[in-house]
């Protein structure tokens, strides 16, 4: 006799499951109206491009004397002692990178 | 060259103990055979990069000289800035500044060797460039009195021409004398101006000039390896003063894992 009872039972448990996926789903129906789409797309924007600039701002940085003529006047005339650093504004060819 | 080195805080505070000098490899005869000097490659040849300490007159060495400053003074990963403005602080500390130089004045404006040379160092910089063209000495000496000043100090890198002409080669469409505040193209080859103050202009607006500048987005890091296909790619070349005598940035399309 408990097996009919049990069939029952679960047939319930059933529907009530389904009723409660249905106000789910009619839930998120309700709100996605509400979602502002540029919030679904600020990922896409958040990850730059390759030539595309970040916002940063410009931090402070060592202010090199760009010749050695002006470095070496600059140096006997304060007594400073001279850090010398030379690289190459080229790659292959290519300007635009140290 | 190690950018991030050269933007380490403690780096930068001790740096300006220094005369700092940082000069283009190939790009000048006169300063190629001086590097040559002090430090050569394997193959014998100038290398790309060139690093020591001198004396104030340039005749004595204070450090090692090697390609870089990890090189010569060492340092672990993440611990190069440290170890070399540790390094820098103890060179200061031992070294005598004759007392009748003037430490805290400046003379001139840090500038770089010709125009072109200085758009395309601050490319590699990813920093502004302010190109005085046609100043006489008093109005550039107002520039210098703000070069050496925070908060630029260190922000801009910095252009002086007689010939207004060669504005328009970097992309000036209407060259005339004054102070031109720019911002380099991706490649180091053409300008966008930023603002433009006139010659005998007081302080204020090219503070103003120098403020829209540093208030602007910094361009991003670049890759090397895609920077120099797509400058391959695009046409983007360069030439040299003198050859390039570095294998490793020789001309060509760069190598898988350079």
């Amino acid at each position: 006799m408990g097996q009919p009872g049990r069939g029952s039972g679960v047939q319930e448990e059933g529907k009530k499951a389904a009723m409660r996926i249905l106000r789910i789903l009619s839930l998120l129906l309700f709100l996605c109206p509400l979602v502002r789409v540029d919030v679904l797309t600020a990922g896409a924007d958040a990850v730059p491009g390759p030539d595309q600039e970040i916002a940063s701002e410009y931090p402070a940085g060592v202010a090199w004397w760009g010749t050695w003529d002006g470095a070496l006047a600059e140096a006997k005339r304060t007594g400073k002692p001279i850090l010398l650093l030379s690289a190459a504004p080229q790659c292959h060819g290519v300007p635009g990178i140290w | 060259m190690d950018q991030s080195l050269w933007s380490d805080p403690l780096v930068i505070e001790s740096s300006r103990k220094f005369v700092c000098a940082r000069l283009a490899t190939y790009e000048d005869k006169d300063e190629g055979a001086m590097l040559k000097s002090i430090y050569r490659g394997r193959s014998g040849e100038l290398d790309n990069t060139v690093f020591t300490v001198l004396s104030h007159d340039g005749k004595s060495r204070l450090s090692r000289a090697g390609r870089s400053p990890t090189m010569v003074f060492g340092g672990s990963v993440g611990w190069e800035g440290t170890v070399l403005a540790l390094e820098m602080d103890r060179i200061i500390e031992q070294y005598k500044v004759p007392q009748s130089k003037k430490a805290n004045t400046f003379s001139t404006l840090p500038i770089a060797k010709d125009v072109r040379r200085a758009v395309n160092i601050s490319a590699c910089d990813r920093l502004p460039l302010v190109i005085t063209a046609g100043l006489n000495p008093k109005q550039l000496q107002k520039l210098v009195t703000l070069a050496w000043k925070e908060p630029y100090l260190g922000r801009f890198n910095w252009a002086s021409t007689d010939a207004i002409s060669e504005l328009k080669s970097i992309g000036i469409e209407k060259p005339e004398a004054g102070i031109w505040v720019l911002n380099p193209d991706t490649y180091g080859l053409k300008v966008e101006v930023i603002a433009k103050v006139e010659a005998d202009s007081k302080t204020k607006p090219i503070e103003e000039a120098l403020a829209k500048a540093l208030a602007g987005k910094r361009p991003a890091e670049k890759d090397t390896r895609r920077h120099v296909n797509r400058g391959n790619a695009t046409g983007k070349r360069w030439e040299t003063e003198i050859p390039v005598t570095d294998p490793g940035i020789q001309g060509g399309r760069p190598r898988r894992g350079n």
